[in-house]
């Protein structure tokens, strides 16, 4: 009985060694900071190309002071965290390390298989057996894939928990939304250095979608001298990182998969980024315990890695075959790629009729793969990169040669649905017509929005700029204008619909079906406020044209606009007007207080000799409509017809000062 | 269940052991990031003892320098692989070593004009097996 007791006790001892001693042999800090550092290049090479950093400047070279792990350990226990000033691309690097930290705990973290349905995609591979189970239990919850504990951490577990994922996407987003809103320097560059380590864990993930043995549920913890139970090691994981290293930026300029780039191209969440990733790879590439199919010569081979479990794609059958070198190839979006080799003197030797050896990976297979892999990394990578910068836009609102005001304004976008509202410095930059420097001041935005003083003189332009941990953002320029560089005082707003409908009552009426309208060609139209639009006198302040009907026929026509104009006067920023015609005699209908909302509008004609004229046509105007409500009123018949808004169709819009 | 508790007894027992003395092992050898340590003097020692054995062809030996996941696979092949072991022990004399990292070294080697490779993987005593040939 006391032996017994003694043998159950001495099994736990030994269970648990066993299961610590082939946890441990995962040897997965590798080269993922060069990774990071080429994915980052990359994207330092483009970004400013897109439409959504047109104004801004990323610094990879920004000095920030955060935390990160002295070095990388295997154990909790082991950990020490220390305080480090690192550039913005060597945070993003760094992140690529702390993701393995502690390597143990990362380790079963780190598998992503995309054929798996959702909530089973994480390591099922031969370590996760009985013996690993139980090392799993002790050393942390193994039952969730790379991509959910990359982008969330552990739902299951309170945020806070220290054995949540810290630095996960989620987190970096809140901390680079934090660093936007915090009106405290210092605290800013901590959280904006650790958002770009929690950017930089997420790049970890997508290196690892596009590693077939990570993505095809091929552990390999290739602990020496226990090949028995976990297989040798991956000849990818092994020579990629270690003997290839030197050639992954090489390698990483090559050619993408089209079809993989057009479709991440168009994604908007980092989850779709990573699962296309991780489909592509385990789709198109071989590791080298999980090769099946039929060779060239028909013998059917069965993967060594969850023979219970086969993948559909590739197959050897299926794929090309070189009988003169024994390799295997396929084409992956352009690029051909060994997937595979059966050469084996011995077994070339022997002629054993259909089987030539084992189908491996050998290292020219491997270089093969890192060549197309890598670049496919690199297109997921940089779109990372560009959803996890916010879309930011600075727009002055108004400025003379002594005030400036305007706003920071957030683009919201499916990562981030709540606005930021910057709180913090604006410096406001004087520049002449070639934007040679001139001076600068500072002034201070509040929620998202800023004002101050300045000290500019007509003729000059300025712009505002903030700067988030590394991002500076810029304003277009606005000019400083004297009131009365605007030559003109009136107005004519026309707008034109075409096919309109009219409602009344709740009953739908077509053009041709009410007032004077009726059996005419013009009742396919409609017109605010008339055919001949409206025209307003008024002045010009501050960006801004004010004004009144301007009545050539009778006083009872009223009506009032407002006009918002950009710097240089190339645009229409706003417009607001309404217009009542009161009694008319000239019509069968007269028009009830009416309005319309309209915006940017481009410049078409800008002659300060003769006119300004905005105006736009077709398909791209009815985007500059924001609202319209035309109410007609049949004399004859004493009723108001509405103007059915929601399915009105803009034909033309002109807007001209003269 | 006073087995069991005894068995989950034994493994807390020894995680605790482990965070203490495991912890401080490690603290003094971590691991590095570049740390590319394969040690080829070590990889080069065991070819050349593969080698031997091949053109001996010594048959006794013969499992005894095949991985342990390696053995499964041509073990069934062994009788046949026996009768060309003197071939393959002089085709590996021209041999390269063309990949190697801490766990995993790979050597290039001419025969009857073909290029071909064969793959070794580190053991747990430091030395290296055959994993593929």
């Amino acid at each position: 009985m006391k032996n017994s007791r003694l043998i159950m006790f001495g099994l736990g001892f030994i269970s648990y060694l066993a299961a610590s001693l082939i946890i441990m042999s995962y040897e997965n800090v590798k080269n993922h900071t060069t990774i990071n550092h080429l994915i980052f290049e990359e994207f330092n090479l483009t970004y400013f190309n897109k439409t959504k950093f047109k104004n801004y400047t990323i610094l990879p070279n920004h000095q920030l002071k955060g935390w990160s792990y002295a070095e990388s350990v295997k154990l909790f226990q082991q950990l020490e965290e220390v305080e480090k000033t690192l550039s913005l691309k060597d945070w993003i690097a760094e992140g690529g390390m702390t993701a393995d930290v502690p390597e143990v705990f990362a380790s079963f973290r780190h598998f992503y298989d995309p054929t798996m349905p959702a909530g089973k995609r994480y390591m099922h591979d031969i370590p996760c057996g009985p013996l690993m189970s139980l090392a799993g239990y002790l050393h942390g919850l193994v039952e969730i894939d790379h991509v959910e504990w990359a982008i969330e951490g552990d739902r299951t577990l309170p945020k806070d928990d220290p054995y949540n994922h810290e630095f996960c996407w989620e987190n970096g987003k809140e901390m680079m939304k934090d660093a936007f809103e915090i009106d405290n320097e210092e605290i800013r560059i901590e959280l904006a250095a650790g958002a770009w380590r929690a950017l930089g864990e997420t790049l970890h993930m997508i290196a690892d979608n596009g590693c077939p043995s990570h993505v095809r549920d091929d552990a390999h913890p290739a602990p020496a001298g226990y090949s028995k139970y976990f297989g040798d090691p991956d000849p990818y994981e092994e020579l990629v990182f270690e003997k290839l290293s030197s050639s992954l930026a090489n390698f990483a300029k090559g050619p993408a998969d089209p079809n993989l780039a057009s479709a991440i191209s168009g994604k908007k969440k980092i989850f779709d980024v990573a699962h296309e990733l991780a489909v592509h790879t385990n789709k198109n590439y071989f590791t080298n315990q999980t090769i099946s199919g039929q060779t060239f010569l028909g013998k059917d081979i069965t993967p060594i890695a969850h023979p219970y479990y086969v993948y559909d794609s590739p197959k050897l059958n299926l794929i090309e075959y070189d009988p003169d070198h024994y390799f295997y190839y396929n084409n992956v979006g352009g690029r051909t790629v060994k997937q595979c080799t059966e050469v084996s003197y011995v077994f070339t030797k022997l002629k054993l009729g259909s089987f030539r050896g084992y189908p491996h990976l050998d290292a020219s297979c491997v270089e093969s793969q890192a060549k197309a892999l890598l670049p496919d990394i690199m297109v997921a990578g940089k779109k990372a990169i560009e959803l996890f910068i916010p879309h930011i836009v600075l727009e002055i609102s108004n400025a003379d040669k002594s005030q400036i005001s305007g706003i920071v304004r957030h683009i919201t976008d499916d990562e981030y649905k709540d606005e930021i509202k910057y709180n913090g410095e604006v410096k406001i930059i004087r520049i002449d017509d070639k934007y040679k420097k001139l001076g600068e001041s500072v002034v201070t935005a509040n929620k998202g929005t800023f004002e101050g003083s300045i000290s500019a003189e007509e003729g000059e332009r300025v712009y505002a700029e903030i700067s988030v941990g590394g991002i500076v953002i810029k304003s277009e320029p606005f000019a400083i204008v004297k009131p009365d560089d605007f030559p003109f005082e009136s107005v004519k707003i026309f707008v034109e619909f075409e096919y309109p409908k009219y409602l009344n009552k709740n009953l739908e009426y077509y053009g041709h079906e009410i007032c004077s309208y009726q059996g005419s060609n013009d009742a396919d139209q409609a017109f605010f406020p008339g055919q001949q639009g409206a025209r307003y006198g008024g002045t010009f302040s501050k960006g801004v044209f004010s004004g009144q009907y301007k009545e050539p026929f009778s006083k009872q026509h009223k009506g009032n606009v407002s006009v918002t104009l950009n710097s240089d006067f190339s645009s229409v920023v706003s417009v607001t007007a309404n217009y009542d015609d009161g009694i008319t005699d000239m019509n069968d209908f007269i028009v009830v207080l009416s309005s319309v909302e309209l915006s940017n509008i481009p410049v078409l004609t800008k002659d300060p000799t003769y006119m300004y004229e905005y105006r736009i046509e077709g398909s791209a105007a009815q985007a500059c409509l924001k609202s319209v409500s035309l109410k007609l009123k049949c004399k004859n018949q004493d009723k108001v017809y509405d103007l059915k808004s929601q399915t009105v169709k803009v034909e033309r819009i002109i807007v001209r000062f003269d | 269940m006073e087995r069991f508790n005894l068995y989950i007894l034994g493994i807390v027992t020894a995680f605790f052991l482990h965070m203490i003395i495991g912890g401080s092992c490690f603290e003094q050898e971590p691991t590095k990031p570049d740390d590319n340590s394969a040690d080829v003097k070590k990889i080069n020692e065991s070819a050349q003892q593969i080698e031997e054995i091949f053109v001996n062809a010594d048959t006794s030996a013969l499992k005894s320098i095949l991985t342990d996941a390696a053995l499964p696979q041509y073990g069934v092949y062994l009788p046949q692989i026996i009768t060309v072991m003197n071939d393959f022990g002089t085709a590996i004399k021209s041999r390269k070593l063309i990949a190697a990292t801490q766990h995993y070294a790979e050597f290039s080697y001419t025969a009857e004009g073909k290029e071909y490779s064969f793959a070794l993987a580190q053991q747990d005593d430091g030395t290296w097996k055959l994993m593929r040939f």
